[in-house]
């Protein structure tokens, strides 16, 4: 049995102190995972968990399964590659460019989430900080996010119990913890102040915030946060999809706020899926968009057309979806349209979306088999390691392949 | 249909619930998700408790889920799991950048 250091691929938090017991190449025990990292971890040994290679539902091999992708990509005239947020950033570089090369639309979930705001924080118009600069900070306020069930670690690796601030007794903690949320959530319960915003209530908020003490004689709670951001030296918000959804996926109020405060905030979009930050980034590096790219024109424009709107509009005749569930996450008004459009998924789990596509391959778990580079949701470059290496080929790999293919 | 002796409408908000979507696979999914917190008063309106079942519907379909008490909520709003069954009657705002405020009416 040998002890190895595994980074867990399960969200944006990427924790590197997980420690894995290994017998026979496989993992036995985990140490330090949350339940969502080690379901994750555990997952990969669960044989009837994994995919294989499929073609219209018939076990395949790999190269007839990437050689059948190909085909129904090069003839269709709309190809979209969806999803890329579970991958490495050397995958994601391979999809795009596969993209490029079909002529093709390239979308992830963030043209429905966090996309503006991390196109922001790229463009550096958002102040921001990597969790490695937050020792000084000593208000952490999270807003329409709940970290206790979306990334369970966070509080205690990154934030609030990470902080040298922080005290199990509160006579001598110098730091805070604050939620604004619509509903007294699992985080909220613990966070002092929380502040409970009514639906599509965070633009009122932020407007009443900017007026300060002295014009907002009705609003407390605005008053009070007012007040705690005064008292902060030094204020985090981590932006949930709470927020997002609110306001449109337009946080610019929020940042008009932190303007008008002029104190030392910044902000860390707290990612849902793991990568998301790593296909911005990759994608803005090629084509100065960070998603909702088509290929079809020349140069590449951000076709500012997102994957559902691609799919309720018809326009693509195949989809390519990548380490991404959307069959999971759809509304069924708008999977009602895919019927009709061949899907081709890599994924190295049996998924909604797996069961419903034409060709599935199957693939290697990032970061556990397969090593590679993400982007962390604070915007540092991590490195996955590969603890337990297998003989399915990686995204990566399955993309070149694709791309080989295509080429010839 | 069973008839509809009390209803209320309601506006649903779904949040993100990681642990849910671990049991994505598993039978006591579909339990876990059909589940509803609704103020006082709407539960008050829909003359149901904690622990019953009530009917959610739009022009996208009809879903049944378990009313639990959140005395935090907010008068005419329920709070949902994201979930397989709530994007049953979820829908697509018109330019389809993002989802649509999703109304229901909600009956016993």
């Amino acid at each position: 049995m040998t002890k190895q250091k595994l980074t867990c691929p399960a969200c944006s938090c990427f924790c590197d102190d997980i420690e894995v017991d290994i017998i026979d190449g496989r993992i036995k025990s985990i140490d330090n995972a949350c339940l969502k990292g080690s379901s994750l971890i555990f997952r990969t040994e669960e044989k009837n968990e994994r995919t294989s290679c499929m073609v219209q539902g018939l076990d395949a091999k790999p190269e007839q399964a990437i050689d059948e992708a190909a085909k129904i990509l090069l003839n269709s005239k709309n190809p979209l590659l969806f999803g890329f947020d579970h991958s490495t950033n050397e995958a994601q570089l391979a999809g795009i460019k596969l993209a490029q090369e079909l002529g093709g639309k390239i979308d992830d979930f963030s043209s429905l989430s966090y996309g503006n705001i991390v196109n922001q924080l790229i463009n550096k118009t958002i102040s921001t900080c990597f969790i490695s600069e937050m020792d000084s900070v000593n208000l952490f306020v999270y807003w329409g996010a709940n970290p206790l069930l979306s990334h369970p670690r966070h509080l205690a690796n990154f934030s609030y119990y990470a902080n040298p601030g922080y005290s199990e007794m509160s006579t001598s903690r110098t730091v805070d913890l604050c939620t604004i949320d619509i509903r007294k959530n699992e985080t909220a319960l613990m966070s002092n102040p929380f502040c409970r915003l009514p639906p599509r209530g965070d633009a009122d908020f932020i407007s009443s915030v900017c007026k300060g003490l002295s014009n907002n004689e009705d609003n407390k709670k605005a008053k009070d946060f007012y007040t705690l951001l005064h008292a902060s030296s030094s204020t985090v918000i981590f932006v949930g999809t709470g927020l997002i959804s609110s306001m449109g996926k337009e946080i610019t109020p929020l940042l008009e706020m932190i303007d008008s405060l002029a104190l030392d905030i910044k902000i860390v979009p707290m990612i849902d899926q793991p990568n998301m930050r790593g296909f911005n980034q990759t994608l803005h590096e090629v084509t100065g968009s960070v998603n909702m790219v088509d290929f079809a024109g020349s140069p590449s424009e951000n076709g500012k057309i997102s994957f559902f709107q691609n799919i309720i509009d018809k326009k693509v005749d195949s989809i390519l979806i990548v380490g991404a569930d959307p069959f999971y996450k759809m509304p069924l008004q708008v999977l009602k349209h895919l019927e009709q459009i061949p899907i081709i998924t890599v994924d190295p789990f049996i998924t909604d979306t797996t069961k419903a596509s034409k060709i599935v391959i199957g693939s290697s778990v990032s970061g556990v088999e397969s090593e590679g580079k993400v982007i962390r949701m604070d915007g540092k470059e991590i490195h996955l390691p590969a603890p337990c290496p297998t003989d399915k080929l990686s995204d990566v790999q399955i993309l070149k392949l694709i791309l080989e293919k295509v080429k010839a | 249909m069973p008839s509809a002796t009390y209803e209320t409408e309601l506006e649903i908000i779904t949040f993100g619930d990681a642990f849910l979507s671990l049991k994505k696979h598993s039978p006591e999914y579909n339990k876990a998700a059909a589940v509803i917190y609704l103020s006082e008063e709407d539960i008050k309106k829909l003359n149901t408790s904690s622990g019953q079942t009530i009917f959610l519907k739009n022009d996208q379909g009809k879903i049944e889920a378990e009313v639990k008490l959140d005395k935090t909520c907010y008068n005419a709003v329920g709070m949902m799991p994201a979930s397989r069954l709530i994007n049953k009657i979820i829908t697509v705002d018109e330019d389809f950048l993002s989802l649509k405020q999703l109304k229901v009416t909600a009956y016993t």
